[in-house]
């Protein structure tokens, strides 16, 4: 190998592993691919609730089983977006139109959060859920 | 220290990698990730660019966009598989990865397997020609190898700064419920049973911080390295059983660690030959 190239290499090697140590101290998602490594790094309390994010929707009064996946959209995706979901109402009629493309009608859909129990380290409780924002078909 | 990272390995080595690592896209983007593919129909007010796609301007994913990179990606990867072209097409399908990546992350949720893969995928091509029976140590495919590895060897190590950093501090996310809230998200069968003894599950989170502060014993020679591989693989396994999480790319980064130079030399002439000359239909008939 010539001088040259060891040290092009080495220079590279210096840039690639700088960039991921700072990424893991000052970095976020955002700087992908040299973002923190934060699988499962989040504290969870031994008594709180566990949140999922969900879909529900309605057809002329009845429940209509949606699931996000069907229309390429992960469940951790939408809670990863749960602020511009609550921003603008334009998010989640752009979801419906995804499901009506996809032969789902709906005249009602709502992002919704399930909510679990846990209380001092065990699973209490049936599940519940609370409404973080909805949208409607205009009559 | 230059030299450490420059120890020369058997190109064979590299030509191993290549094969497994290119097919291993074929699985990661037709079966392990298949929604990926999907970004490209989710409505565009939905797309959150990385930094990366704001640098480089990158377009907003549609069903056209994804489905061409997805063709040149596999088309790519498979040529690559074989061994041809390691340069100018292995630096294609690095780059096509990125992309592939970028339209999987641009969503609101960014997967944290990907880092050691995509090192593979830019320094594969640096070595050049390489074949499985060229023994030869190289340093090249030292330098290759050994980035492989420093990749996952990352992976692990600069997780526990992510602990410390999004866990409230190290020791308290050691003694918080992050595994029973996992189990109650997506527990199996094995792991359901684990909830009613939550202690396992407490004392399992200490193991993994020890065992991610280890993980540069990987990069020891001799008995350190391997049974730090097989500790890794082991929990791997284990997580797999528990959750149905796994991160591939990045186990397909620790075959670096693996002397796959000593498997032996895939004679594909007699492959060929053996199923050309019996080919299914007649075996099925055969049978």
């Amino acid at each position: 190998m010539t001088v040259t190239s060891r040290r092009a290499r080495l220079a590279a090697t210096v840039v690639v592993f700088g960039l991921i140590v700072a990424g893991a101290f000052v970095g976020t998602d955002h700087d992908f691919p040299f973002g923190p490594f934060r699988m499962y790094s989040t504290s969870g309390r031994s008594t709180g609730a566990v949140r999922t994010a969900a879909l529900r929707g309605e057809w002329r009064g009845q429940r209509v089983e949606v699931h996000s996946e069907s229309i390429g959209i992960r469940r951790a995706e939408l809670e990863g977006q749960y602020d511009r979901f609550l921003e603008d109402p334009r998010m989640l009629a752009a979801v419906a139109r995804a499901f009506r493309d996809e032969g789902v009608r709906l005249d009602r859909l709502q992002l919704i959060v399930v909510i679990r129990r846990v209380v001092d380290g065990h699973r209490v409780g049936n599940s519940t859920h609370r409404v973080l924002t909805e949208w409607r078909a205009k009559r | 220290m230059t030299a450490w990272l420059f120890r020369p390995v058997p190109r064979a080595r590299v030509a191993w990698l290549r094969m497994l690592l290119y097919a291993f896209i074929w699985a990661d983007v037709l079966a392990l990730r298949p929604w990926v593919r999907l970004h490209g129909d989710v409505p565009g007010i939905l797309y959150k660019p990385l930094a990366i796609g704001n640098l480089f301007h990158l377009p907003t994913p549609t069903h056209t966009f994804t489905t061409t990179v997805m063709v040149l990606l596999l088309a790519t990867s498979a040529v690559c598989a074989t061994g041809r072209s390691p340069r100018a097409l292995g630096t294609l399908v690095a780059f096509l990865y990125l992309e592939w990546m970028v339209i999987a992350f641009s969503y609101g949720k960014v997967d944290h397997d990907r880092f050691g893969f995509l090192i593979a995928l830019f320094v594969l091509p640096t070595v050049g020609a390489a074949s499985f029976d060229d023994h030869e140590p190289d340093e090249r495919a030292g330098w290759a190898v050994r980035c492989i590895q420093l990749g996952a060897v990352a992976t692990y190590f600069l997780a526990v700064i992510a602990k410390a950093r999004f866990g409230h501090g190290l020791l308290t996310w050691m003694n918080s419920t992050t595994l029973l809230r996992a189990v109650v998200r997506r527990g199996t069968f094995i792991s359901d049973p684990l909830m009613h003894n939550p202690w396992t599950l407490h004392v399992t989170q200490w193991l993994i911080v020890a065992m991610e502060l280890a993980s540069p014993l990987l990069l020891v020679r001799g008995r350190p390295g391997r049974w730090m591989l097989i500790t890794l693989v082991t929990f791997h396994a284990v997580t797999f059983a528990c959750l149905t999480i796994a991160f591939w790319p990045h186990l397909m980064t620790l075959l670096a660690f693996v002397p796959l130079e000593n498997l032996k030399t895939p004679n594909w002439r007699r492959v060929r030959h053996r199923l050309l000359s019996n080919p299914p239909a007649a075996r099925a008939r055969a049978g």
